[in-house]
């Protein structure tokens, strides 16, 4: 009896693991007869994208994978260019590549979606500089807008992105009324800001959530853009040695003064991915203003507060009259620089055409996101599109792109760091950190991870 | 029959006891329930309108089918392949005496503290050089050297309770070292096995790390995959994360209910005979 | 009778034959990782020489270490905190698991079903149960402080956000989760020879003696084992600082493990050296858990 009773078990063993190579070999088989399908003369490249969502979950993402066959479709006759969604989405894509690095390795061309694997990739020498490309066709470097400047690193420009995230704020107007506070397209310059804070708080209004972390960057970085030395300090982020400069300490005052200690504990979240309290809460109308990015305007269909009261602003400055943004591109396309001249060519066709103005402007009428083109005619657009929140979307990137003053994003400029600022708000918050001690802190967090 | 456990206070504590660890353990799993109805999941109290577009969009629109049956292939070969493996080197170690005993010891023991993302780098080379990278294979290979520490510990720990007699009955009944094994120990040592067994399946069933580096196409992904679906690069849908969480763990739920059914069986049956 | 001197006995294949398996997946997997931490933690390797770590010279061996116990305070932090919440593990987890055990194992009504439920948080996958405790910390919705409101009105308690209670609610997220460890012990439990009671009983033996001079004693080595166990969860916690608190607020729940993680990938400067550093140093810390615990409770030596 127990001998069968072993010999069951080791037979049933044997049986799962035949099971599994064979389904693990089927799996191979069938990918290698779709190959052979395609024609052997042509050039292959493989394309790998994070936009892997079903259609219902995020039709964005359904748009973006249209996006790509067409391109795919329309030069069959020249290369195969085969297009692969990482189910891991972009960050995905990143680890895979930094397994990749290590071995010598790295993706044709892939899509990563902000994730920065630049500085790392660019040291192992596996990608292409696509500067020299981009000053040679005038209509590519427009298309790439801000993502000229904010990636040229020493020369060399190894990522552009057919969208940025354009970053202003949102405000509910029906609750700036109701307290008599001016709303933010007419403030002149911060003190508008405090003063509309503070209307807003005697009449009961909560201005707005925040928590330790996205919004409160946001506001912090947008408030860094109000005069020409706080400008200096925060662009020097990626490479900034140290912390106590007069303007950034400024900062910090008006961050603990005039924002934090305006919002109690309730409106505070504890920062991280999860905590979307201070969206909501906008949302449904508890809150008069939201810090984040153009793509909200799709939180506001169907929202408690009303889509006819929700409007997007950029921020004022010091200077009268004078707008600043924040325009973050960001790491998208890399192309590695193992590719032969052929493959080459058929990759940078690809970014040209994903940075176009046709795509550019597909790309804010289906509500993807902003698209960084400097020659994109946002009138037509507006009258384009019929739904409120695509129109919502419109004004916000054209508002962004009109700005005078553009900037990185907080994270994009000061790296690591970046995590630990965010660290220091509760602290600013309950009063137990003066800025002063938050510039040690960062200077000794610094000094850490030299 | 056995005397009553001595008086009143002892009885009700023992209920004490058991209902605060039921409702620990079933606060999370309820309350996650209930949240997956809600259009906005999140505070206690009951749905306002009940929705379901989680639910639809998993049975319906997502290759749920697939992804179920890859997690239970993988965790299940691996599992096996684990166990036997450790097993076999549990035995000797336990009840052998041989020069470097403590060494095997020390050598899974060793294996508890490594981060994962110290092996993520090798492993991926290794898969990537014997070409199993997108692979259920490469997945299986990994998971059956994930687990060995503490299976190792948990079978050992077992083995060790069993007294020596057993295998000098054994040798004087004139069985070979591999049938003492195979005969003796084995089915008495079954209910160790069977929890270790459930302790790495349940381990790789949801193991996420592994799964999303070395799986790719959308044919192969395991369960925990899923609730990637619904998380998208700007935010998250809850609703459909929580009514992923629960189709995920139901069925584990069920088959381990029932699977301790079959092993309570050769628990109370498994004392040592004499 | 076997010449006890020749190598190739049968017995010795026997040995090698079982331990063959086991000892080459430890190889394939384990051993070049292995090497590679300790052989890292004294190099420098970063994104800038990604693919060619740098050995740092023997008169700059040690660097490393220095700088890491000296000036990152982030690193002070997370040891501190794991050496707590191993601490903690061993003086909560293990004494209530072991209660509970003990209690199912003189099968009340519904036992069963306790001990099937029990195990209910340790196969939800952790990013429920990042979701479930965010949930239950929020300050605003949140029953943790609509609790506390109710017994201090107005103390508004933000569990994340402040640093004291940070730590607690990010223990309270697994330490009493013992439900796989209280199904070790009761296997154990239940392959005690029932004979062995009957002989207690009848010499006199109450149920607490029993408990305490019999049952307790055999479950010793499983007892250490499920030790291990839970002081090495309490030792690698990672996932629910991660989901949770994202080793906040200001860095104060920060573990060793989440410690390498940010130092290692989840940084741009990708510096591994640092985080293998760390590594050597956890793994230290874990050779010596697992040396005391087996020292204390005698797991070697079966009874």
């Amino acid at each position: 009896m127990k001998m069968r009773k072993n010999r069951l078990a080791a037979m049933s063993l044997a049986v799962c693991m035949a099971a599994a190579m064979a389904l693990a070999g089927c799996g191979k088989t069938d990918g290698e007869v779709k190959e052979e399908e395609e024609d052997q003369n042509l050039p292959t490249i493989t394309f790998t994208h994070g936009y892997y969502h079903d259609e219902s979950e995020w039709p964005a993402a359904a748009e973006m994978r249209a996006i790509y066959e067409e391109f795919a479709e329309a030069h069959k006759d020249e290369f195969n260019f085969v297009i692969k969604a990482d189910e891991g989405g972009a960050e995905g894509i990143y680890n895979t590549a930094l397994n990749d690095l290590s071995s010598g390795e790295f993706y044709d061309i892939a899509d990563f979606g902000g994730w920065n694997i630049v500085p790392v990739a660019s040291e192992s020498d596996a990608i292409l500089d696509l500067k020299p490309y981009l000053d040679e066709d005038a209509d590519f470097k427009d298309g790439v807008g801000v993502c000229y400047d904010q990636n040229l690193v020493d020369g060399k420009i190894y990522s552009v992105r057919e969208q940025i995230e354009g970053v202003g704020f949102w405000y509910n107007s029906a609750l700036f009324e109701q307290a008599g506070a001016q709303t933010p397209d007419q403030w002149q310059t911060w003190a508008d800001f405090d003063t509309a804070v503070d209307k807003l708080v005697e009449a009961g209004i909560m201005p707005f959530g925040l928590n330790a972390g996205w919004p409160t960057n946001i506001l912090l970085a947008g408030y860094s853009q109000r005069n020409e030395q706080s400008r200096a300090f925060y662009e020097s982020g990626a490479t900034v040695e140290s912390f106590d400069d007069a303007s950034f300490r400024e900062s910090l005052a008006f961050m603990q003064d005039n924002v934090l200690q305006k919002i109690d504990s309730a409106n505070f979240g504890p920062g991280g991915d999860d905590d979307e309290q201070y969206r909501t809460d906008f949302f449904d109308g508890k809150t008069a203003m939201l810090f984040n990015g153009v793509w909200d305007a799709g939180g506001a269909v169907d929202c408690a507060a009303g889509i006819e009261n929700i409007k997007p602003a950029t921020f004022p400055t010091d200077e009268p009259g004078k707008r600043a943004a924040l325009l973050s591109g960001g790491t998208g396309f890399v192309v590695s620089n193992k590719l032969d001249e052929q493959q080459t060519e058929a990759c940078i066709e690809f970014i040209k055409y994903m940075t176009s103005p046709e795509i550019a402007s597909r790309i804010i009428e289906k509500g993807i996101g902003m698209a960084p083109g400097t020659a994109i005619d946002y009138d037509e657009l507006l009258n384009k599109v019929e739904t409120d929140d695509a129109k919502l979307l419109v004004e916000a990137c054209r508002m962004c792109q009109k700005a005078d003053v553009q900037a990185l994003g907080l994270g994009n400029t000061f790296g690591d760091a970046e995590g630990e600022i965010q660290g220091k708000y509760a602290g600013l918050m309950d009063g137990s950190k003066t800025p002063e001690d938050v510039i040690k802190e960062l200077d000794d967090f610094l000094a850490a991870s030299e | 029959m056995k005397k009553k456990n001595s008086g009143i206070p002892s009885g009700i504590f023992k209920y004490i006891v058991m209902l605060f660890v039921l409702f620990i353990s079933l606060y999370p799993i309820v309350w996650v329930f209930v949240s997956s109805f809600k259009l906005r999941p999140g505070g206690i109290g009951f749905p306002e309108e009940w929705v379901f577009d989680g639910y639809i969009t998993i049975f319906t629109k997502l290759n749920i089918a697939q992804y179920f049956l890859n997690s239970i292939l993988i965790a299940a070969t691996s599992t096996a392949i684990s166990v036997a493996i450790v097993a076999m080197s549990a035995y000797v170690s336990a009840r052998m005496e041989f020069r470097g005993k403590g060494l095997i010891t020390a050598m899974f023991a060793t294996t508890l503290f490594i981060p994962s993302i110290s092996i993520s780098f090798p492993i991926y080379r290794l898969l990537g050089e014997l070409n199993l990278k997108d692979s259920r294979i490469g997945v299986i290979f990994i998971y059956s050297g994930l687990g060995i520490a503490v299976t190792y510990f948990i079978i050992r720990s077992y083995l060790l309770s069993i007294p020596k007699e057993m295998e000098e009955a054994a040798r004087m009944d004139g069985c070979g070292y591999t049938a003492t094994f195979f005969r003796i120990i084995v089915p008495i040592a079954r209910p160790g096995l069977a929890t270790a067994a459930i302790m790495v399946f349940l381990n790789n069933w949801n193991e996420f790390y592994f799964a999303s580096l070395l799986l790719k196409s959308k044919e192969k992904m395991t369960i925990p995959a899923l609730l990637g679906q619904f998380t998208t690069a700007y935010s998250k849908n809850l609703n459909g994360m929580f009514s992923a969480i629960i189709v995920a763990v139901i069925p584990t739920i069920i088959i381990f209910c029932l699977l301790s059914e079959t092993f309570v069986k050769s628990l109370t049956a498994g004392a040592v005979k004499g | 009778m076997k010449k006890r001197h020749r190598l190739f006995t049968k017995r010795n294949g026997f040995i090698c034959a079982f331990l063959a398996p086991g000892i080459i997946l430890f190889m394939v997997i384990y051993a070049y990782p292995l090497v590679n931490i300790f052989a890292t933690s004294f190099c420098r390797w970063n994104y800038k020489n990604f693919q060619s770590p740098e050995f740092l010279g023997w008169e700059n061996l040690f660097d490393n270490y220095i700088k890491m116990f000296t000036l990152d305070a982030n690193f002070k932090m997370a040891l501190i905190n794991t050496v707590k919440w191993v601490v903690l593990t061993m003086v909560i987890q293990i004494p209530f698991t072991l209660l509970v055990a003990l209690v199912l194992a003189k099968k009340p009504r519904g036992w069963k079903f306790t001990r099937n439920m029990f195990i209910i948080p340790n196969i939800i996958s952790t990013a429920a149960i990042g979701l479930i405790f965010l949930n239950i910390y929020n300050p605003s919705r949140g029953i943790i402080t609509e609790i506390c409101n109710m017994i201090s009105p107005g103390s508004n308690v933000n569990v994340l956000a402040d640093e004291k209670y940070a730590f607690w609610g990010v223990t309270f997220a697994f330490i009493l989760f013992g439900g796989s460890s209280c199904l070790l012990l009761l296997t154990q439990i239940f392959s005690i020879d029932p004979g062995i009671y009957e002989a207690a009983r009848v010499d006199g033996a109450s149920a607490g003696q029993i408990d305490r001079k019999i049952v307790l004693p055999l479950m010793r080595p499983m007892i250490g084992t499920v030790s291990i166990m839970a002081a090495n969860y309490g030792l690698l916690l990672y996932n629910e600082i991660a989901l949770i608190t994202g080793g906040g607020p200001d860095n104060a729940t920060f573990s060793l493990s989440y410690y390498i993680y940010r130092t290692a990938l989840g940084s741009t400067k990708l510096n591994f050296a640092r985080g293998n550093t760390a590594g050597v140093i956890q793994f230290i810390l874990g050779i010596l858990l697992v040396g005391c615990i087996n020292k204390v409770f005698r797991t070697d030596q079966g009874d």
